[in-house]
C-alpha cells in the first residue's frame, strides 16, 4: 500500500462520514504495519525473498478496506457507533415513552377504581394518591431496565432521574392527566372500562413488544460480529 | 431455532474468535496478531492483512480488547490486550466452537444417531 493509497483511503473514509481521529488512527496503524513488512523483507535472505508477495499485494486493497471498516461499524448496536446521539437522543425519546406509558396505565387503573368497574384488577388496586407516585417511578423503572437490556446501561439511571426531574420541572400532575385523560375517553369515545383496558392493554404489549424487538436486533447485531 | 443462529454467527465470528484467542497469551499489536494467524494455522489462513484493523477496533468499541499506546523507532503504535468482558467473550465462542465442530465431526466421520439406525 503506497502513500498515495493511503491518502485516497483516508479521502474515501472522510466522503463515508467517518471521524478525522478515527481515520488518522487507523492510516497510523496501516503504515506502521506497513513498514514492519518493508523490514520482514529487507531482512529475507535474496531466495526467500523472490517468492513472498509484495507489500501491496499483502495488505490488501483499499476497498477491501474500507469495506471491512464498513461491515464492522455496520455491525455495532446503535449505541456504539453512535454514543453522543445515545446518550444525548434516547434519554429524551424514552423520558416521552415513559410518561407516556405512566399515563395510559395510570388512567386506565384509576378509571376502573372511579367507576368500580376494576374486575379482577381489584386486589391489585392502590390510593389514587398513592397512584401518583407509584406508577411513574415504576413505569421509569421498567423503562430502565428495558434500556438496560437493550445494551445501554447508562439510560437505567438516566431514564428513571430524567422521568421524575421533567415531572418536577414541568410540575406535570399524572393524577390531573389521569383524570382528565379517562374523562376525554369517556366522553369524546364513549369507551366502556372493558374497552379501555383492552385499548391500553394493547398499547403498552406494543410498546414491550418493540422493545424486546430492540433488544433482539441489538443482540444479533453483537453477536453476528 | 437458536442453534441455527448461533451456527451462523460462529462462521462470521472466525476472525473475532483468533484475534481474542491470541491476545489472551499476551498483549500484540496489529501486525503481530496477523504473524501469528499465519504462522499458528501453518499459512493456511491468510487474508488482507489491513482488515485487522478495523476488526481491533470493533472488538475496542465492545470493550473486549483495551489498548496501549506506544512510540517505536518513533512510530506511534498501538497495543491491544484482552479485558475481561473479553475473556468471558472467548470462553463462550470457544464453548460455542468446539459443540459446531464436534457436531461437523460427526457428521465427516459417518456417525449415525439413534433415530437413524432405528
Amino acid at each position: 500500500m503506497t502513500p498515495k493509497q493511503l491518502e485516497q483511503l483516508a479521502i474515501s473514509l472522510t466522503h463515508e462520514g467517518y471521524s478525522r481521529g478515527y481515520i488518522r488512527r487507523l492510516v497510523q496503524e496501516i503504515q506502521d504495519h506497513r513498514s514492519c513488512i518493508c523490514q520482514e523483507i529487507t531482512n529475507q535472505p535474496i531466495e526467500e525473498s523472490r517468492n513472498t508477495l509484495s507489500t501491496i499485494e499483502r495488505m490488501g486493497t483499499n476497498d477491501e478496506i474500507l469495506a471491512a471498516v464498513k461491515v464492522h461499524n455496520e455491525l455495532m448496536p446503535f449505541s456504539k457507533r453512535y454514543p453522543l446521539v445515545t446518550f444525548a437522543a434516547l434519554p429524551a425519546f424514552l423520558l416521552l415513552l415513559t410518561t407516556a406509558i405512566a399515563v395510559c396505565l395510570s388512567n386506565w387503573i384509576v378509571y376502573s377504581i372511579s367507576t368500580g368497574s376494576g374486575g379482577f384488577f381489584r386486589p391489585l388496586l392502590v390510593p389514587v394518591e398513592t397512584a401518583h407516585f407509584v406508577f411513574p417511578i415504576l413505569v421509569a423503572g421498567v423503562a430502565g431496565l428495558v434500556a438496560t437490556r437493550c445494551r445501554v446501561p447508562i439510560l437505567f439511571p438516566m431514564t428513571t432521574a430524567l422521568v421524575t426531574a421533567g415531572a418536577a420541572l414541568f410540575q406535570v400532575d399524572f393524577g390531573y392527566c389521569v383524570v382528565s385523560g379517562s374523562i376525554i375517553c369517556r366522553q369524546h369515545w364513549e369507551l366502556n372500562p372493558l374497552q379501555l383496558a383492552g385499548i391500553w392493554s394493547a398499547l403498552f404489549a406494543g410498546l414491550v413488544a418493540s422493545g424486546l424487538l430492540v433488544r433482539r436486533s441489538n443482540r444479533q447485531l453483537i453477536l453476528a460480529d | 431455532m437458536a442453534q441455527k443462529k448461533q451456527g451462523k454467527e460462529y462462521i462470521q465470528g472466525v476472525p473475532e474468535l483468533l484475534v481474542l484467542r491470541l491476545l489472551k497469551d499476551r498483549e500484540m499489536y496489529g501486525y503481530e496478531i496477523v504473524q501469528a494467524i499465519r504462522l499458528r494455522s501453518q499459512e493456511t489462513i491468510q487474508f488482507g492483512e489491513g482488515v485487522i484493523y478495523p476488526l481491533l477496533h470493533s472488538l475496542q468499541k465492545q470493550r473486549l480488547v483495551a489498548i496501549r499506546r506506544a512510540k517505536v523507532q518513533g512510530r506511534p503504535r498501538v497495543y491491544y490486550r484482552l479485558t475481561r468482558s473479553g475473556q468471558k467473550k472467548l470462553a463462550s465462542k470457544v464453548s460455542d466452537w468446539t459443540r459446531i465442530t464436534n457436531a461437523i465431526h460427526a457428521i465427516l466421520d459417518g456417525q449415525t444417531s439413534d433415530s437413524e439406525t432405528a
